[in-house]
């Protein structure tokens, strides 16, 4: 039986008894050994099921908090007029016939050539795009594999966008895309992304965080029928000046709730764990509540654990762009109120910024509206540029190369840190 | 030359292609451009089909969904320089079968004939049918609470992407992308760019203000994703912009009439800077020419 890859436990929901779900035929051709016909699924015990591509055989095993794929081989039945390899209907009616039918044989080869040895099992065979079609790794969001691929490619700034529930973690994503599509951004112009599909769903409010299946741990692959997942969002920009700085960078995509379980408890900190390596943070503080004094002393209290832990428990690095966004400003503005945006200052930001000073971090204060009730005060978007510009003034991190590195075997890979949980025994 | 060189035809739903491919037709026909021909391609039954229409003031019939049409075009460059003799195969999909590619993420085997090939592009633009991205305004609604506090209504996904779909630039960067992934993996030759006309057609349907602009400017205001994209990625993209017209619209009468009673073979224009000047041209095979990397200026350079 040969090992052919390994998936996250969050495919176990799409292995249902009967044709193979379609994420999981992706996951096959994309990861080299695309099926033949109608597969078909069926369970062989609790963690364990067998898929069958017309006379190829593979099996699924949940081992180890993962799905280990194998191929077993091409299999056969031996009553000479039997179809169950081709139709998968047993002459004798045994519903899981590779078990229970005595004369069906696993493992063993229909046509072997003479390269082939017995215990040499048939590789899949390897299928080009020219014949199977191509799929791009592009879609609404990124896993940790499709990102390791970007991140090999290039250097890839990864930063972390952080805070509660309802604190504009999503609008700050989404003002940052819409001021490239519409010509709003200055210095630095757009130069692609992997997730433009996931940019334009999520600015219509539609890919909306699913009650009860937030996932509990990256995405290790995405698909574009699946529900959001905490995963990571994708742009590529370059500086309009002459040169050529081209800089790629994956923002974090996590919910809020995600951030208030590593306030309350330290236990849940692991699958935040990647952050370690972040080339910068932006946290995200609602000025509404700031401007609740019912609500203040709570979100105050709750941004500074929320810092502390980020330093404490995950070990945020101190010389990254530590960005505390104040959001949703326009909040302090009124018809009558003759504030201006230069002088805005807000209860407990202070505080705030105190906590992080404290904590080894440089923090830099932005406050920000992406959508604005009073554009003659603040405008829409203000502060999204001047963030993007704090989080690409930095350099590579010390120690990597600006070009191309192998990301698979650096520690700034995201599969490294899978692979820590699994070692670990905790995911 | 390549002897079989593709140039593939992009763009959504109603915005030119096949009425381009018409023109281009006949423009080779007459041998008034860059591009002639002294052979008839094996298939005519296609370009026949698409020719007539516009010879009865009709634009062609939209393309149906997976027919897959090709034409495979014998051609003759007489231009400076050595004359050169090949075949181009245009194959014209329908705009419905780009839109699918984009949201599935995934094209047919077939398409990576095209790319091993060094397929060149058209794209095309049509600003009529193109809609007004998303801004930052215009996604208020979907995230402000209500006076009450609550969030607006969410309607279904499929009501609000009809409402606002995603916007014409977005999906053309998105193909690209996928055209600079697939030639990237396929074209071991990292020198190779990849030519990539820009098309806005029906120039006829801009303000009179617009068409004295270039074809870029178009590009630039209205689609300034689309600009930045191609701007930052010149090292993987050679890109020409022209503004293609059949002279006016074929569904009102008054010019259907005129263009039936004029000389369909001369009707229309091409806007292009080919030579560094906005210049008019009525050489329907001038995007084609500079698609095959051809000369495109009497002095002999493109």
């Amino acid at each position: 039986m040969e090992h052919l890859f390994s998936l996250g436990q969050e495919y176990r929901t799409h292995l249902v008894e009967g044709p193979l779900n379609d994420n999981l035929r992706k996951v096959f051709e994309e990861q080299g050994h695309p099926l033949l016909g109608d597969a078909v699924v069926s369970r062989q015990n609790e963690n364990s099921w067998l898929i069958r591509d017309k006379d190829r055989f593979f099996t699924i095993e949940d081992e180890d908090n993962q799905l280990n794929i194998s191929y077993i081989g091409q299999g056969r039945c031996t009553n000479p007029d039997c179809t169950a390899s081709e139709t998968g209907k047993c002459l004798e009616s045994h519903e899981n016939y590779h078990q229970d039918c005595q004369h069906f044989q696993l493992g063993l080869v229909l046509e072997q050539t003479p390269s082939d040895s017995e215990d040499t099992p048939t590789p899949t065979p390897k299928i080009s795009p020219k014949e199977s079609g191509r799929t791009f790794p592009f879609g609404m969001e990124l896993g940790t594999v499709e990102a390791t691929e970007i991140m090999r490619a290039a250097y890839t700034k990864l930063i972390g966008v952080v805070g509660e529930t309802n604190t504009g973690k999503t609008c700050f994503l989404i003002s940052l895309y819409l001021t490239y599509l519409n010509g709003m951004a200055n210095e630095y112009s757009f130069a692609g992304s992997w997730t433009l599909h996931g940019f334009e769903h999520r600015a219509r409010h539609v890919r909306l965080w699913e009650g009860g299946e937030l996932g509990d741990k990256l995405a290790d692959h995405t698909f574009l029928q699946d529900p959001r997942y905490p995963s990571l969002l994708h742009l590529i920009v370059k500086k309009n000046a002459e040169g050529s700085d081209v800089q790629n960078l994956l923002f974090t995509d996590l919910p809020g709730e995600w951030f208030g379980s590593l306030i309350d408890n330290v236990d849940t900190s692991k699958r935040l764990s990647f952050l370690e390596r972040a080339d910068g943070i932006v946290i995200t503080v609602d000025s509404e509540r700031l401007l609740n004094p019912v609500q203040l002393h709570v979100e105050v209290n709750r941004v500074k654990l929320l810092i502390t832990r980020l330093v404490e428990t995950i070990n945020i690095r101190n010389n990254i762009p530590f960005i505390i966004l104040i959001t949703k400003c326009d909040f302090a503005f009124t018809d009558e109120s003759d504030t201006k945006i230069g002088t805005l200052s807000l209860p407990g930001v202070e505080s705030i910024k105190d906590e992080a000073h404290e904590n080894g971090l440089s923090p830099i204060i932005i406050y920000s509206s992406a959508f604005s009730r009073y554009p003659d005060k603040i405008p829409h978007g203000h502060g999204i540029n001047e963030t993007l510009i704090e989080l690409l003034q930095i350099g590579p991190r010390e120690g990597f190369s600006k070009r191309a590195f192998d990301g698979a075997h650096s520690r700034r890979s995201f599969t490294m840190y899978r692979s820590v949980y699994n070692e670990r025994g905790f995911r | 030359m390549n002897q079989k060189k593709p140039i593939l035809l992009i763009g959504g739903p109603a915005t030119g292609k096949t009425t381009f491919l018409g023109r281009l037709w006949l423009s080779i026909r007459n041998k008034d451009g860059k591009l002639s021909s002294d052979k008839l391609p094996d298939d005519l039954e296609y370009l026949n089909k698409i020719s007539d229409s516009l010879f009865r003031g009709k634009f062609p019939a939209h393309t149906p969904i997976d027919s897959q049409k090709s034409a495979e075009i014998p051609i003759k460059y007489t231009g400076p320089g050595n004359p050169i003799e090949g075949k181009m195969i245009v194959p014209d999909w329908s705009g419905e079968d780009c839109m699918k590619i984009f949201h599935e993420k995934r094209w047919p085997g077939y398409w990576e004939n095209y790319i091993a090939k060094r397929c060149s592009c058209l794209v095309f633009i049509r600003e009529k049918v193109s809609d007004v991205p998303l801004d930052l305004v215009g996604c208020q609604k979907f995230f402000i609470p209500s006076e009450d506090g609550s969030m607006p209504d969410l309607v279904a996904d499929t009501d609000i992407l009809k409402e606002k779909p995603i916007p014409t630039q977005t999906i053309i960067v998105e193909w690209l992308q996928f055209l600079k992934y697939a030639f990237d993996e396929v074209i071991p030759d990292k020198s190779f760019k990849i030519r990539i006309g820009m098309i806005v057609s029906a120039w006829d349907e801009l303000s009179r203000d617009r068409q004295e602009k270039p074809p870029y400017d178009i590009i630039k205001s209205h689609y300034p994703l689309l600009e930045q994209y191609l701007r930052t990625n010149q090292e993987y993209f050679d890109t020409e912009f022209f503004g293609v017209s059949i002279g006016g619209d074929l569904n009102d009468d008054e010019y259907k009439d005129e263009f039936v009673k004029g000389d369909p073979l001369k009707s229309g224009y091409i806007i292009h800077s080919l030579n560094g000047t906005l210049s008019e041209s009525n050489d329907f095979t001038l995007p084609v020419t500079w698609a095959l990397d051809l000369p495109t200026d009497e002095q002999g350079g493109s």
